[in-house]
């Protein structure tokens, strides 16, 4: 069995029942023809349908999850770099984004492909120079910036 | 004789020296708009609208045409590459480039786009100038039961064409449906699913999803699977990075039914390069004598999409300029500039300004043999960015898309989005979600929501009206034997191994 589908199809069913409960608190038909919870309540009770299916099937398959499960290790590397962007995110409204992306280069490149901080430095300014220069100086695009004006 | 009156008249201007340079420059900056991830063309004929307020209206709207063409032509190269579609449309691309790449024939993958782009371009062009008017009075048919049709069989052939599990594809669909339904409904002026946020009232752009899903959840997955070495490796040499006699030989059909699909699905406001791109793959591989290989790297996958994707542009402008109705963010760029240059997109048009509809069609030629230039050689220039480390490449392609959905709407909720967006794609690719049924939805889904209701109003609420008209009947037909399709499939297959036990 696919545990990974079965807690999917699980997570939907119950994200489906939620969007029911939700649409049928919209107007589903009005005087000029079918209201705004109308397409809601259906694509939900489709939504619905299909995840049962989804669960029905995964137990009814018992089927083995082929080999291709990566290691731990690297789901953090994955995860990691997504805390990492958001943190990135959060920071780009106090420091700008161009210290804020180069700073989050930086780290992604030391701490997670083990290069030298030299190289890292030189992609993490570089790039932060190179998308000034083509976004901001060329194209005329404003991006938020920190204290220092950039 | 007055057609062709009026293309001596358009070559007439589009060959001045002053013409052919802002040609240039839109396709070239259209090219490098369609190869960034995220720097879309409606936001960059914005960005730039301001300069051609000085050029007159001919110039002005073959410059800016020529970035809306060019980026077409741009769009399949990261698609190819990095698996990360410049736009939409390119997302069927990924399915077989990117895999024909992976196999080490990025070059042929990205050569067979640029022909199929300038073949379908080219004949989308010629469409537009023999048969625009009455095509577009044929699109004037369609209604709101026709364009519902029309949607629901597109969404369903992508579900029908995405993934292993036809199930996994109607729930990812039906997700992005319901993500197309948050915001403010148009009919009532209700909120639905904003939890609160004013951000949410005009709805979740499909930009922010679309890069959220494919860039950084491809990123996301790439960091998991090949830790410490590059993507793949660059075939060396210019001969290695062409398509060979036999790949184009290969895509005789799949030219001949980008071009014509792109075209006519360019006529219909809305139907748009996704659905063009999309029906013309569906179709390639129904008629193909491998459909196996499709998603494996088939070289017919790359040139039928990317052709249509081309030639609809033909056929987009013919709504535009007989009937003054854009059918995507892009051609409504362009009829902002029309009006912003004093004309009015319409019936009129051509026949009170000549100089600018025959000079436009001029410089389209002129334009696409200009991309085919630009690209073909170009081919080992774009496959070297195969040649960066991984470690260089995922950041660039993180920051890309932070400033492509930031630029969208300055808006920092977006960003914000772009990262639970990449959280879902990444699970979704985990999972063996496919992520196209759920883009596209999100793409068509208010659209069919509007025509949907549009059409139960025009019935007063009886649902024959799906049924008893032609057009309409014929692609619901179509769309449910696509949906029944693998239930009969699973009953046959189901039913071989009892036949062979009663034997």
């Amino acid at each position: 069995m696919n545990k990974g589908d079965l807690f999917c199809g699980l997570s939907l069913l119950a994200f489906a029942v939620y969007l029911i409960q939700q649409s049928r608190s919209l107007e589903y038909y009005y005087e000029h023809g079918p209201g705004p919870g109308f397409f809601p309540f259906w694509t939900a009770l489709a939504l619905l349908f299909f995840s049962v299916v989804l669960v029905g099937v995964t137990l009814i398959r018992r089927e083995k999850i082929a080999a291709r499960a990566p290691q731990a290790r690297d789901s953090l590397r994955a995860l990691g770099t997504w805390v990492g962007l958001v943190v990135m995110i959060g920071l780009v409204e106090t420091v700008g984004f161009f210290v804020s992306f180069a700073v989050y280069t930086l780290l992604l490149v030391v701490v997670l492909d083990r290069q030298r901080w030299a190289s890292a430095t030189a992609v993490a300014v570089g790039s932060a120079v190179g998308f000034y220069l083509v976004f901001v100086y060329a194209f005329g695009l404003r991006l938020p910036a920190g204290p220092w004006g950039f | 004789m007055d057609t062709l009156a009026n293309i001596f008249l358009g070559f007439s201007l589009a060959l001045t020296p002053v013409n052919i340079f802002w040609c240039t420059v839109g396709v070239v900056l259209g090219t490098a708009v369609g190869v960034l991830p995220g720097l879309g063309t409606p936001a960059t004929i914005a960005i730039l609208l301001p300069l051609t307020f000085q050029m007159n209206p001919t110039t002005g709207i073959i410059m800016m045409a020529g970035i809306y063409y060019g980026s077409k032509y741009g769009g399949s190269t990261t698609s190819i590459l990095l698996n990360l579609p410049g736009e939409t449309a390119s997302v069927v691309t990924c399915l077989d480039g990117y895999q024909m790449a992976r196999q080490g024939r990025a070059g042929a993958a990205l050569g067979i786009s640029a022909i199929a782009s300038f073949v379908a371009g080219t004949v989308g062009v010629l469409g537009l100038m023999l048969v625009a008017p009455p095509l577009a009075r044929f699109a004037l048919r369609f209604g709101p039961p026709e364009y519902f049709a029309l949607m629901t069989l597109g969404l369903t052939m992508v579900t029908f064409l995405a993934g292993k599990s036809m199930v996994k594809g109607l729930i990812a669909a039906l997700f992005g449906l319901w993500l197309a339904m948050i915001g403010t409904d148009r009919f009532t002026a209700d909120s639905r699913f904003v939890f609160g946020r004013l951000e949410l009232l005009d709805g979740i752009d499909f930009i922010v999803a679309s890069i959220g899903i494919f860039a950084v959840g491809e990123v996301l997955v790439n960091l998991e699977e090949k830790t410490k070495i590059d993507l793949f490796t660059v075939p060396k040499g210019l001969r290695n990075l062409m398509p060979t006699w036999q790949d184009i030989k290969d895509c005789r059909f799949a030219f001949l039914n980008g071009s014509v699909v792109g075209f006519f699905i360019g006529i219909i406001p809305g139907a748009g390069a996704s659905i063009a791109s999309f029906l013309s793959y569906g179709l390639e591989k129904a008629v193909s004598k491998h459909p196996e290989k499709f998603g494996n790297g088939a070289i017919e996958g790359v040139a039928a999409p990317e052709g249509a994707n081309n030639s609809e542009t033909g056929g987009a402008l013919v709504p535009l300029f007989t009937l003054g109705i854009p059918g995507s963010n892009s051609t409504a760029m362009l009829l902002a500039a029309l009006t912003l240059w004093g004309l009015r997109p319409g019936p009129l048009l051509i026949q009170e300004h000549p100089e600018t509809f025959w000079g436009l069609v001029a410089s389209m030629y002129v334009g696409n043999i200009m991309l085919l230039i630009l690209n073909l050689p170009l081919v080992p220039m774009w496959a070297q960015i195969l040649r960066i480390p991984y470690y260089v490449l995922y950041p660039m392609i993180l920051g890309i898309s932070f400033i492509g959905v930031y630029a969208v709407n300055n808006s920092m909720f977006d960003v914000w989005l772009l990262a639970i967006f990449g959280l879902l794609g990444y699970l979704m690719k985990k999972l063996d979600f496919p992520a196209a049924p759920l883009i596209l939805a999100i793409v068509l889904g208010g659209r069919a929501e509007e025509t949907f209701r549009q059409s139960l109003i025009m019935s007063g609420g009886a649902m024959s009206i799906f049924w008893t008209r032609p057009l309409t009947v014929l692609m619901l037909s179509l769309a449910l034997a696509l949906l029944a399709a693998p239930f009969f499939r699973s009953v046959r297959q189901w039913q071989k191994p009892r036949a062979s036990d009663d034997e």
